[in-house]
């Protein structure tokens, strides 16, 4: 049997493709509700029982229970809340700080070369490496994580407003308003900041899956959010020491983290994919 | 040539120069006294005033950056605050494993990665493709130390074909090296791999859609030499650049692989330092982790010449 023809191939790449955002809209609604509605029902089961710790999956706890007994499976859903929150909340730091940094780049001559050196500065740094820095540096708050997570992540943002906007300013409706002397301020934010949301918001996808992995790192090594407030991450490194006889206490939440992580860089290359079919398979 | 390399060597020194400001900077934006966060809770206050005198911390900022830039022109990192040993020194002695294990990341994911995307991009659209596409959305979504732990689970708890952790220097032989870094190795490579793949995917595709491909194509050439001959030599630029890109990702899961896997490496080094406080050693990882980043963007920079010929000729005039 021959191969599908390239039409025949295009057209099951599509419907594989619509399966795929599907399924990733599916997983994405279901952590959102796990976000929203897990901590008000189940508690974050914070409660030592060490005469059930380290229980694997069973009746009692569908995920098992950690070395302090706590449940896993109620520590996942509840984590939940806390790694989204984490994620958008890195992806608004980093549009705000790195989309402004950019758009002046891009706009303002004089800035552009400091402006930029400095971010450079900062990409030359490896990411995980200085986020885990900074974190240990400012401590293990929930804002003070997401700061030390954003930080690595403002020059990628920066870097890609200020190529938007150093095409949008040789558009004729930015020549025009300059003409009729719209100041500089007003074009930024009124004819050239709207044509660039739609790049932003596809990097604030991809931004948002990061910094829910970065977090998890972060917890993992041990300089993340504490763990009083359950976050995939902190789950997770609470099992290292028992990986060998309780590998659930990683796995579960791991599965859930993974999975939520996919799902987002689905929707994300799938809206990139809608804005600018040519950007497919690029990133940032 | 000379002229390309010492103008691209040039437009180094100012990302150099942030990256100094920004290392150096690290000490000083913890709230708090840093001296007294590195001596620790039970620490004297004779103990704090020797870290802050031996840091130069008693002295104003810029002159502690001076100091700091003037230990660096002769390759001094500083000392530990923990052994007292040098920053340098303990880089050094820590340095195979992060390099082995760099080393065979990169070299398993270029044989893995390239060949992957590239059979992707001739099978757009069939279930091969779908495979490799999944596969390398999944890896850079799931984090490197799950896929350690299950791999550590499977392969070397449940089948006991690898050690669990641990790494097996090259002075007790090439092949023990090569099998206590299987395991971490195959763990980042799903990381870097899936990286180079998409890449690899995207830029053939792109290519494959190009004018002089349909002449060899009409020319009759079979389409394993028009990929061969026409098509990857013209994926080497953006594939090259993608690996340079990646490369920093690389050392950052370097950092927690060593950790899930316990390898003595510097990224280990580096995650012990930090939960001790130890910044001076953080701060000289920091720099050169920094510095074999930009040297790498250099190299991939340089690279573009054997690939383009038209960046050869450009370097040339």
């Amino acid at each position: 049997m021959s191969a599908p023809s390239l039409p025949a191939r295009v057209g099951l790449s599509l419907k594989a493709s619509q399966v795929a955002i599907g399924l990733s809209v599916a997983v994405v609604a279901v952590v959102a509700a796990c976000a929203l509605l897990a901590p008000a029902v189940l508690g974050y089961s914070n409660d030592l029982n060490m005469g059930a710790a380290l229980q694997p999956p069973g009746a009692a706890h569908w995920f098992g229970t950690d070395n302090l007994g706590r449940d896993i499976f109620t520590r996942t859903l509840s984590g939940a809340r806390t790694s989204l929150v984490v994620g958008l909340g890195v992806s608004i730091l980093t549009l705000v700080a790195g989309g402004l940094i950019g758009l002046v780049a891009g706009y303002v001559r004089v800035a552009d070369t400091l402006l930029m050196r400095i971010m450079d500065g900062l990409m030359a740094i490896p990411g995980v490496l200085l986020a885990i820095a900074l974190a240990s540096l400012l401590g293990g708050g929930l804002l003070t994580v997401m700061i030390a997570i954003s930080v690595p992540e403002i020059p990628r943002t920066a870097r890609l407003m200020r190529s938007v906007v150093l095409s949008l300013r040789e558009m004729p409706y930015v020549d025009a308003a300059i003409s009729i002397g719209s100041s500089t301020p007003r074009v930024l934010l009124r004819h050239i900041l709207p044509n660039a949301t739609e790049a932003l918001v596809v990097q604030a996808t991809f931004v948002c899956a990061s910094a829910i992995l970065a977090e998890a790192i972060l917890s993992f090594i041990g300089v993340g959010i504490s763990p009083d407030l359950p976050s995939w991450g902190n789950v997770m490194a609470g099992g290292r020491q028992f990986f060998r006889v309780a590998p659930w206490v990683i796995a579960f939440p791991g599965l859930f983290l993974s999975l939520l992580v996919i799902a987002i860089n689905v929707l994300g290359d799938a809206l990139r994919e809608r804005i600018d079919p040519r950007l497919s398979g690029r990133r940032a | 040539m000379a002229r390309y390399l010492f103008s691209r060597l040039l437009a180094t020194l100012p990302v150099m120069l942030t990256v100094l400001v920004v290392v150096f900077m690290l000490l000083h934006i913890g709230p708090g006294d840093p001296a007294a966060a590195m001596a620790g809770d039970n620490a004297s206050p004779e103990q704090i005033a020797q870290i802050r005198q031996r840091l130069h911390l008693d002295q104003p900022l810029v002159v502690q950056f001076l100091i700091y830039l003037r230990q660096l022109a002769q390759f001094d990192l500083g000392v530990s605050v923990y052994s007292g040993r040098p920053v340098a020194m303990m880089i050094l002695q820590r340095a195979e494993p992060t390099l082995m294990l760099a080393l065979t990341t990169t070299l398993l994911s270029v044989l893995v990665a390239i060949p992957a995307g590239v059979f992707a991009a001739r099978r757009l659209g069939l279930a091969t493709d779908y495979v490799v596409m999944a596969l390398s959305v999944a890896g850079f979504s799931i984090p490197v130390f799950v896929i350690g732990y299950a791999l550590m689970q499977v392969f070397a708890i449940e089948l006991g074909w690898l050690p669990v952790q641990g790494y097996r220097p090259l002075a007790s032989g090439v092949w023990n090296t090569l099998r206590s870094l299987t395991l971490p190795t195959v763990a980042l490579t799903l990381l870097f791999a899936a990286l180079v793949a998409r890449i690899t995917r995207a830029t053939l595709l792109n290519v494959l859609s190009e004018d002089y491909i349909r002449t060899a194509r009409a020319k009759g050439l079979p389409e394993g030499r028009v990929i061969a001959t026409h098509a990857l030599k013209n994926i080497g630029v953006p594939v090259v650049t993608v690996v340079g890109t990646s490369f920093a990702a690389l050392l950052g899961g370097v950092v927690v692989t060593e950790s899930v896997f316990n390898l003595p490496g510097i990224g280990r080094l580096t995650v012990d330092a930090i939960l001790s406080r130890d910044y001076p050693v953080v701060q000289g990882v920091m720099l050169v982790f920094a510095f074999a980043l930009v040297v790498v963007n250099v190299l991939v920079d340089l690279s573009y010449a054997v690939f383009d010929p038209r960046i050869r000729q450009g370097m040339r005039a």
